[in-house]
């Protein structure tokens, strides 16, 4: 009866143990799938930043050289061209979120990244290799309980022999 | 010789092992016929297994692809259009219409790059933005919702046949114990031993074939058949575009298909409570929860709601019961400190403002000390936290709003700690932020109420004159900020925050080290003067003065809308 108690607890654990593997394959594919998500916009934000930019940097130079404009139709050339890269500028600063320019006008990548994994990980589990150890550690208890079957059927089996043994002794 | 000899009536040794040799052969029987259950229930567990790991990637794949294509389809395709329309606009305003009409030719070319350029989702002679929530809804968002929910269905599905399973193996070992003890009862000598060999061992048997049966009638229930994914997908799709009423019939479609489909009742509470249908929306929360929803972000929502409806106590146990699961959900421990203090406890209401504002401070410190970075919901869950402080007292104030002023206990108490703690978060989150520091000391500057005005230039572009208001016309691309200061010092770190319409737009935030002096006048500009094409957009703006992280002064004005 023990070792049909043990038997029973052991395949549970067996199963619990395929269903830590489980989980922790699905915190590998969440973790997977949130990195390709946070790298396919968040570098399409770059993208539009260094349009951003491109845009304004251009308009900032443009701005400087309408001063030495020789003429007032080379001023007016000069003055559409600058209007257009700022408002191009501005075109593509709304395709970027602004809260990562830094106060250099730099783009803080790494930081929008943190934040993307960091709001991912509010929601589903990343982390896959908890859940792996602990799928190995109820294996391990698993086989060791099924060893212990073993010891079920020796023990008795030892015991019999012995007092059999004993008990002829004491007879002869 | 006595206890095999002793025969009761009608009951020999002989009989007895016949009849232990018939009951042997009957419960191997059932043993075999529960193995057969057991193997089929475990199969079924292994194929639903199969369906969530190829839902689960499926969605995966599906997402990535869809994100990239999206991406494309309005940040290159779109905004190509969306440039060259500018120009066009620029070249005929400065009369160049040879530029125009070029630029509009290479527009008008680009149409054909993305199916988010054409009809439904886009007119090109009417111009303005895409319909892109409805491309997205097409495109991948329906798909993705029907696949995720599978998931779950499957998930579901797998978990009752492995308990299933699991549970056969469980009759299976009594039934093996059983047949040992049968087995055992007729090689025993002893009349009684063997009745009660056999006795407990049919006990057992009838115990395991019992709870075997009721097992197997139990059934295992699939979303999948009903029907209730599809349309639920579909009202997703809709209330990602924002269609509440459509969204709200295809939930009642899902619904009346599968009438325990929690995430449908969810679904349209969201709707509901979008359209302003407050009561219909806490029946839905509710709905959700007693079909097994027990997410901290439903027990929030349904919180808010009761809120909403003024009924604080509920909104207080709610809150209550979601931060037992999420203790680190900021917005709903924000949402508990202002149904605290909307019913008038007003030390309650600050000490779980003071826990919210330590544990931001916490999880940024956490977040920096691992490298990391704080999730957008902690600043967003600060921003709210003020923003609703402050309807709450423009409510007190007399604006209509939810819950309204008749329903706040004790208006005065509760304005007076509504103000301190709006200007405590404020400083919190700028200073968390900024320093990555809790916020701590005073100011000791003083800032004059802010003051908008559009300023005026005379012929050599020097301001001649400043027109001060409220309110100003759509087409205004440049307000000034005027205002009079005093106790400052050079160095000082000082930031401006503008919100349009309640939300930040981080790209006016002007950040510098004050050079102004101790004393005087100061004016800064929200401009948009050096484009041709762009002025400040309509709607009631905000804008925050911070000095060194703490807010110093703060006020508004509205740019009306077009026409």
């Amino acid at each position: 009866m023990l070792a049909a108690l043990i038997t029973w607890r052991a395949s549970v654990i067996e199963d619990a143990s395929g269903d830590a593997d489980y989980d922790g394959l699905r915190a590998a594919v969440n973790a997977e799938e949130t990195r390709a998500l946070n790298n396919v916009n968040a570098y399409e934000n770059y993208g539009a930043y260094t349009a951003f930019k491109r845009y304004s940097d251009l308009g900032d130079l443009i701005a400087e050289d309408q001063v030495s404009a020789a003429s007032e139709d080379a001023a007016m050339l000069v003055e559409a061209e600058r209007a257009n890269a700022h408002d191009l500028a501005i075109a593509n600063q709304f395709l970027f979120p602004n809260k990562f320019l830094n106060r250099d006008n730099s783009y803080a990548l790494q930081r929008q990244l943190g934040e993307m994994w960091s709001d991912a990980a509010r929601e589903k589990d990343l982390m896959p290799e908890a859940k792996f150890a602990e799928a190995d550690f109820m294996r391990s208890k698993s086989t060791k309980m099924m060893l212990s079957i073993i010891w079920c059927w020796v023990f008795p089996w030892c015991f019999i022999h012995w007092w059999n043994h004993w008990r002829n002794k004491r007879i002869s | 010789m006595d206890t095999q000899e002793s025969t009761s009536k009608g009951f020999s040794p002989e009989k007895f092992n016949r009849t232990i040799a018939v009951l042997i052969a009957v419960v191997t029987l059932i043993t075999a016929i529960i193995a057969y259950l057991q193997s089929d229930a475990a199969a079924r567990d292994d194929r639903a297994n199969r369906d969530t790991k190829r839902y689960s990637i499926e969605a995966f794949g599906r997402k990535v692809s869809g994100d990239a294509r999206v991406n494309y389809d309005y940040n290159t395709a779109y905004q190509n259009w969306y440039e060259l329309d500018l120009l066009a606009d620029s070249a005929r305003n400065r009369g160049d219409d040879e530029a125009a009409a070029r630029y509009e030719a290479l527009r008008d070319n680009t149409v054909q790059l993305s199916p988010l350029l054409h009809p439904p989702y886009f007119d090109a002679a009417a111009g303005g933005e895409p319909d892109i929530a409805r491309y997205e809804a097409d495109t991948y968002i329906v798909e993705i919702t029907e696949l995720r929910e599978n998931f779950t269905a499957a998930s579901a599905v797998k978990d009752a046949w492995d308990n299933k399973a699991n549970t056969y193996i469980v009759h299976i070992t009594l039934l093996a114990v059983c047949l040992f003890l049968f087995g055992l009862s007729t090689t025993i000598s002893g009349q009684q031993t063997r009745w009660i060999f056999a006795g407990v061992g049919s006990v057992i048997a009838v115990i395991a074939v019992i709870w075997a049966v009721v097992l197997y009638t139990q059934p295992v229930k699939d979303l999948r058949d009903t029907g209730a994914i599809r349309s639920y997908a579909q009202a997703e799709g809709l209330a990602h575009q924002e269609k509440w009423e459509e969204a709200i019939e295809l939930y009642d479609q899902a619904i009346a298909a599968a009438p325990d489909y929690a995430n449908a009742y969810l679904g349209r509470a969201d709707a509901a409570g979008s359209l302003g249908n407050i009561e219909a929306a806490v029946t839905d929360f509710e709905a959700a929860i007693a079909r097994g929803d027990k997410s901290a972000n439903t027990a929030g929502y349904l919180a808010w709601n009761y809120y909403l409806l003024g009924r604080f106590d509920d909104a207080i146990r709610l809150n209550q019961i979601a931060l037992q699961s999420a203790p680190d959900e900021l917005w709903i421990r924000y949402d508990l400190g202002l149904a605290q203090l909307a019913s008038g406890n007003v030390d309650a209401a600050l000490a779980t403002y003071d826990l919210g504002m330590q544990s931001a401070a916490k999880q940024v410190a956490d977040a920096k000390a691992a490298g990391s970075e704080p999730p957008s919901y902690l600043w967003w869950g600060l921003d709210d936290a003020a923003l609703q402080l402050d309807y709450l007292m423009q409510t007190l104030d007399g604006a209509d709003g939810a819950p309204s002023a008749e329903q706040i206990a004790q208006p005065d108490a509760v304005y007076e700690a509504a103000a301190e703690l709006f200007t405590r978060i404020k400083n919190q989150s700028v200073s968390l932020e900024h320093t990555g520091e809790p916020s701590t000391g005073e100011i000791s500057a003083v800032i004059t109420p802010l003051k908008f005005a559009e300023p005026v230039y005379d012929d050599q572009g020097e301001v001649q004159a400043y027109n001060e208001g409220d309110a100003f016309d759509f087409g205004a691309n440049e307000i000034s900020i005027l205002f009079d200061y005093e106790g400052m010092q050079d160095g000082q770190n000082d930031l401006f925050k503008v919100y349009i319409d309640g939300e930040e737009d981080p790209s006016w935030r002007l950040i510098a080290p004050w050079e102004l002096g101790k004393t005087g006048s100061a004016e800064k500009s929200l401009s948009l003067s050096y484009s041709d094409n762009f002025v400040l957009s309509p709607g009631d703006y905000v804008v925050e003065m911070y000095i060194d992280e703490h807010l110093a002064q703060r006020g508004g004005f509205v740019i009306n809308p077009e026409g």
